[in-house]
C-alpha cells in the first residue's frame, strides 16, 4: 500500500474536523473564548480609531489601510490557530518524546502534529477580521479572492515561523518560551504599518521575522494595484513552508523519543 | 519461511545534554554545552522469520525500546543495517508504516479526550482503508477484544486494561504483518495482563502476524512467544526458544513463609533455606528437582503459616546467571 | 501581618530567579518601545502631537513598564481552583485572598525592578536624552508601587472568576485591553476625544497609568498627591470587589465540595 494525494487530503480533513469539534463540546468555554477574543481585538483596535480622529495618516496610510492590515493579521493568525494550533506545541512534543505515534503511521508526521489541535479563540480572530475588513472598505467583491489568498499565505507564514522556531528544540532542547516569544514578535510587527521603520530594519521583517509578508505587502499590493507582486508573495510563502518542512525533517534525525535509553 | 526482520551490526548512542530551562539559557547551551555520550545499543545482530513471536527481554535501560524504535522507523541508528519486510525503516518509513503495527505501553495512540471510535475512524483515513473493509475489520476486532461497551466513551474515562485493549485494536486495524509491542502489560493488574496476553497470541495465530514484544515481565514472554532474545547493556546476550530458556534459567523458585513460630525446621533434599529474621523463612530450590507443591505441603506440616509468597527470580538475577554460564563456557 | 510579609518575600525572590525569562521580557519591552517611538517620530513630522517626541517616548516607556510588570496571577489562581489547592488553603490560618495578594505584590515588584533596567536605557536610546524634568522621575517610584498594588487587587478579582468559568484567560484579555485603552497606555490622554476621556475617568485605569506617569514627567507634586488619594479610594473598591467575589466563590466551593 502507498500514500495517495487524495488519501492524504482525506486524512487531514478528518483530523482537522475531529479537532475542531472537540472543543465545541464544551460549549460555554468555547463561546467565551470566541466572544472574548473578538472583544479583546476590538477594544485593542480602539487605539487606532482614537489615533485617526486626531491624525490623518502615517506615511500615506490612513485608517482604512490600518483596519485592513489588522484584519489580515487577525484572519491569518485565527486561521493558523483553528487549523494548526498544534504547531505551537512541537517543541514540547520533541522534548517529551511524543512524536512516536505519528512516526509509526504512514502520514506526514509534521502535518499530523500541526493539525492535532484547534484553538477556539481563532474563530474570534476571524470574526474580528470580517468586521474590520468590512469597515475598511477593502472587502470588495473583486478583492475577496485575493484576500482569501493573502489570508492563506499569512496563515502559512505564521505556521512556518512556529514550526521553525519550535523545531529548534531538536538541537537546543527547551525552546518553548523562545518559540512563543518569536511568534509574538511576528504578530507585533504585523499589526503596525511597516513604513515607519528604516529600510535596514525592514529587511529583518522580510527575512528572519516574516511579518512583512503577512499584512504590509498585501496591503501595498491592494493600494498600489501592483498585482504582479502577488507572485512574489506566493513564492515567498512556498519558500517558507518548504524551509519549515526541511528544518523539521533535518531535526527529526536527531529525535530522541523521550526515554533516552531503554 | 521468509525473513521478516533482519538486523546487522546495529548501534545507537545518545548524547545526554544538561540544558537549563528557559529561552535564553538554551541559547547559551548552544555555545557551552554539557554533554555525556551514552551507548544504548552496541552491535546487535539477529533475524526473525515471518510468523515468529519473539520476546525481547532485559532489565530497564538495556536498549530494548531503542532497538524497537529503530526497527519501526522512529529513531535513526548510528551504524548497522536493518530491513523490516524488505524495507529500510528510516528511509522507507511511510511505506513501512502501512505494514507494521505498534503499541507503546507508556504512550497512547488514542486521543485522550475523544472516544476510541473517533481515533479508529481517523486511523481508517491514515491507513487509507476502504470503507467496507474498515467496518468489517473493526467489527471483527471489537468482538474479539470485547470493547463494544466503551468504544463511544472518552479515553480518559477508561480503565488501564480497557485502554490497552483499545490500543491493540487501533494497532491491528490495518492488518499489519509485524506487530511491535513495547511493554504492553505495564501497569496492568494480573487478570488484565492475562487477558491481553491471550488476545495477542490468538490474533497472531489467526492472522499469522509476526510479533516482537519487549517486556521486563517474563510471564509476557512465556505466555505469548516461542523465541526469546535477551539483551543487557545494549548487547545481545542470548537467543533461544522459550521452552529451552525455561528449562535452563527459569526453574529457580523462591518461597517466603511467615509463620506463627519464631523458628521451625524443614529439610528437603536440594532446597536451601535462609532464616532472614524471626518468623520469616526464605526457601530456594530448582523447580525440576523439587516441586513447589512438595515444599508447601512440608511447610504446612511443620509450622503454622501466616503468609506465603512464591516468586520467580528477578530478571536481573536470570541475566547474572546467563553471564556466569557464558563466561564458564568461554573458559572451557 | 508578619506571615504576609513572608508571602511577599517568597514570590519576590522566586520571580528574580527566572533570569532567561526576564531577559526575554526586557527584549520584548525594547521592541515595543522601538515600534512606538518610530510611530511617533513619523507622525510628528506632519502632525502636531501636543507633547514633545521626547516626552512621548518617556510616557510610553513608563506606562509599558507598569503594564509589563504584571505576572500571570490569574492563571495561578486558575491552577489553584483546578488542582483543588484552594480547598486546602482554606484550612490555613491565613486568608487565601490576602496571601495571594502579597505573593502577587512580591512578584510584580520583582518584575518591575528587572524591567526598570530597560526602562531607563531604552528611552535614552530611542527618544534622545533625559526627560525635560529629570527630577520628576523620583516621584515615579512611590506612584508606581501604589499603582501596582491597586492593579493587583483587580487582577486577582479576574482570577477568581475561574470559579464559574473553567478558564479566566478570556476575561483577562479584555481586562488587559481595557487597561490599555482607558488607562492611556499607547496614546496619551491629550489625543483622546472628550467623550472617551470622560468614560475613562470613571474607571480606575487612568489613575493606574496615565495620571501617575504624567505627574512624574511633569514633576507635579500636587497631581501626584491627588493621584495617590484616588488610588487609595480605588484600592478600597477593588478589595471590596475581590472579597465579595471570593465569598461567593467560597460558598459555591463549600456547596459543591470543590
Amino acid at each position: 500500500m502507498q500514500n495517495t494525494i487524495k488519501g492524504s487530503f482525506l486524512f487531514f480533513a478528518k483530523l482537522v474536523s475531529l479537532n475542531i469539534q472537540a472543543p465545541m463540546a464544551l460549549r460555554t468555554s468555547f463561546l467565551m473564548q470566541v466572544i472574548f477574543m473578538l472583544l479583546n481585538n476590538l477594544v485593542y483596535f480602539t487605539v487606532w480609531w482614537i489615533f485617526f480622529t486626531r491624525f490623518k495618516e502615517i506615511n500615506g496610510w490612513g485608517l482604512a489601510e490600518i483596519e485592513a492590515m489588522y484584519a489580515l493579521t487577525a484572519a491569518s493568525f485565527g486561521t493558523a490557530l483553528v487549523f494548526g494550533a498544534g504547531a505551537r506545541q512541537i517543541a514540547l512534543k520533541i522534548v517529551h518524546g511524543e512524536l512516536d505515534t505519528y512516526l509509526v503511521q504512514p502520514k506526514n508526521p509534521l502535518l499530523h502534529q500541526v493539525g492535532s489541535l484547534s484553538q477556539p479563540s481563532g474563530w474570534g480572530d476571524m470574526i474580528t477580521a470580517t468586521v474590520l475588513l468590512y469597515m475598511s472598505g477593502y472587502g470588495t467583491l473583486v478583492n475577496i479572492p485575493m484576500l482569501l489568498l493573502f489570508v492563506f499565505c499569512g496563515a502559512s507564514f505564521f505556521l512556518a515561523t512556529a514550526i521553525i522556531a519550535n523545531s529548534l528544540a531538536f538541537w537546543l532542547g527547551h525552546v518553548d518560551q523562545l518559540a512563543r516569544q518569536i511568534l509574538e514578535f511576528v504578530i507585533t510587527f504585523s499589526v503596525y504599518p511597516q513604513n515607519i521603520f528604516p529600510a535596514g530594519f525592514k529587511v529583518i521583517l522580510f527575512t528572519i521575522l516574516p511579518a512583512g509578508f503577512i499584512s504590509y505587502l498585501p496591503i501595498e499590493i491592494l493600494k498600489s494595484k501592483n498585482y504582479l507582486w502577488i507572485f512574489g508573495l506566493v513564492a515567498a510563502c512556498a519558500f517558507y513552508l518548504a524551509l519549515a518542512q526541511f528544518i523539521f525533517y533535518r531535526g527529526l534525525r536527531r529525535y530522541e523519543s523521550g526515554n533516552k535509553i531503554g | 519461511m521468509k525473513k521478516m526482520i533482519n538486523v546487522e551490526g546495529l548501534e545507537k548512542s545518545f548524547v545526554v545534554r544538561k540544558n537549563p530551562d528557559g529561552a535564553f539559557s538554551s541559547l547559551r547551551g548552544l555555545f557551552k554545552p554539557i554533554r555525556i555520550n551514552v551507548q544504548a545499543v552496541k552491535n546487535i545482530n539477529f533475524s526473525i522469520q515471518r510468523g515468529e513471536r519473539v520476546a525481547f527481554i532485559g532489565p530497564n535501560g538495556a536498549g530494548k525500546s531503542t532497538t524497537i524504535k529503530m526497527l519501526s522507523g522512529i529513531l535513526y541508528p548510528d551504524a548497522g543495517k536493518i530491513t523490516v519486510a524488505d524495507l529500510v525503516p528510516w528511509t522507507d518509513r511511510e511505506k513501512l508504516a502501512f505494514r507494521i503495527g505498534t503499541v507503546f505501553g507508556q504512550k497512547s495512540q488514542l486521543w485522550y479526550h475523544l472516544a476510541p471510535k473517533n481515533t479508529y475512524e481517523l486511523l481508517g483515513k491514515i491507513y487509507e482503508i476502504p470503507k467496507n473493509d474498515f467496518s468489517t475489520r473493526l467489527n471483527d476486532l471489537v468482538k474479539t477484544f470485547e470493547i463494544e461497551p466503551f468504544i463511544h466513551q472518552p479515553v480518559r474515562k477508561l480503565s488501564l486494561g480497557q485502554r490497552m485493549r483499545c490500543e491493540l485494536v487501533a494497532s491491528l486495524l490495518h492488518r499489519p504483518e509485524v506487530l511491535f509491542l513495547d511493554e504492553p502489560t505495564i501497569g496492568l493488574d494480573v487478570s488484565a495482563k492475562a487477558s491481553i496476553r491471550d488476545l495477542v497470541k490468538k490474533m497472531s495465530e489467526k492472522d499469522g502476524t509476526t510479533i516482537l514484544l519487549t517486556s521486563h515481565d517474563t510471564m509476557d514472554m512465556e505466555a505469548v512467544c516461542n523465541r526469546v532474545l535477551i539483551i543487557n547493556q545494549g548487547e545481545l546476550l542470548l537467543d533461544k526458544p522459550v521452552n529451552q530458556l525455561r528449562r535452563l534459567f527459569l526453574r529457580r523458585k523462591s518461597i517466603t513463609i511467615l509463620s506463627e513460630e519464631e523458628e521451625w525446621d524443614l529439610s528437603i533434599a536440594g532446597v536451601s533455606i535462609t532464616n532472614t529474621e524471626p518468623h520469616r523463612k526464605r526457601i530456594e530450590f530448582l523447580s525440576d528437582t523439587v516441586s513447589v507443591e512438595e515444599v508447601i505441603q512440608q511447610s504446612f506440616r511443620a509450622s503454622k503459616i501466616r503468609d506465603i509468597t512464591i516468586e520467580d527470580p528477578p530478571m536481573e538475577e536470570v541475566i547474572q546467571r546467563i553471564y556466569q554460564e557464558q563466561l564458564g563456557a568461554l573458559k572451557k | 501581618m508578619r506571615k504576609y510579609w513572608e508571602f511577599f518575600k517568597i514570590d519576590f525572590w522566586q520571580a528574580l530567579q527566572y533570569r532567561s525569562a526576564s531577559l526575554g521580557k526586557i527584549f520584548f519591552y525594547g521592541i515595543i518601545l522601538y515600534v512606538f517611538s518610530k510611530l511617533w517620530e513619523v507622525t510628528g513630522k506632519t502632525e502636531n502631537l501636543g507633547l514633545s517626541p521626547n516626552t512621548l517616548v518617556w510616557y510610553l516607556a513608563l506606562t509599558e513598564l507598569l503594564v509589563l510588570s504584571y505576572p500571570y496571577l490569574h492563571t495561578e489562581i486558575d491552577e489553584d481552583v483546578r488542582s483543588g489547592n484552594l480547598a486546602y488553603s482554606l484550612l490555613r490560618p491565613a486568608s487565601y485572598l490576602w496571601s495571594r495578594y502579597f505573593r502577587g505584590f512580591g512578584s510584580v515588584l520583582a518584575r518591575f525592578f528587572i524591567l526598570l533596567v530597560g526602562g531607563l536605557i531604552f528611552p535614552l536610546l530611542f527618544g534622545g536624552g533625559w526627560p525635560e524634568n529629570p527630577l520628576g522621575l523620583l516621584l515615579f517610584f512611590p506612584l508606581a508601587f501604589a499603582s501596582l498594588s491597586v492593579g493587583i487587587i483587580f487582577h486577582i478579582s479576574v482570577g477568581i472568576c475561574s470559579f464559574w468559568i473553567q478558564d479566566s484567560n478570556p476575561i483577562y484579555w479584555v481586562w488587559q485591553k481595557l487597561m490599555f485603552i482607558l488607562g492611556g497606555l499607547i496614546l496619551p490622554f491629550e489625543i483622546y476625544p472628550e467623550w472617551l476621556k470622560t468614560i475613562a475617568w470613571y474607571s480606575p485605569f487612568p489613575y493606574l497609568l496615565n495620571m501617575p506617569v504624567m505627574a512624574s514627567l511633569e514633576g507635579d507634586i500636587q497631581k501626584a498627591l491627588s493621584c495617590l488619594l484616588a488610588m487609595a479610594a480605588w484600592f478600597v473598591v477593588g478589595s471590596m470587589l475581590a472579597t465579595i467575589l471570593f465569598l461567593f466563590a467560597r460558598r459555591s466551593l463549600v456547596l459543591n465540595g470543590g
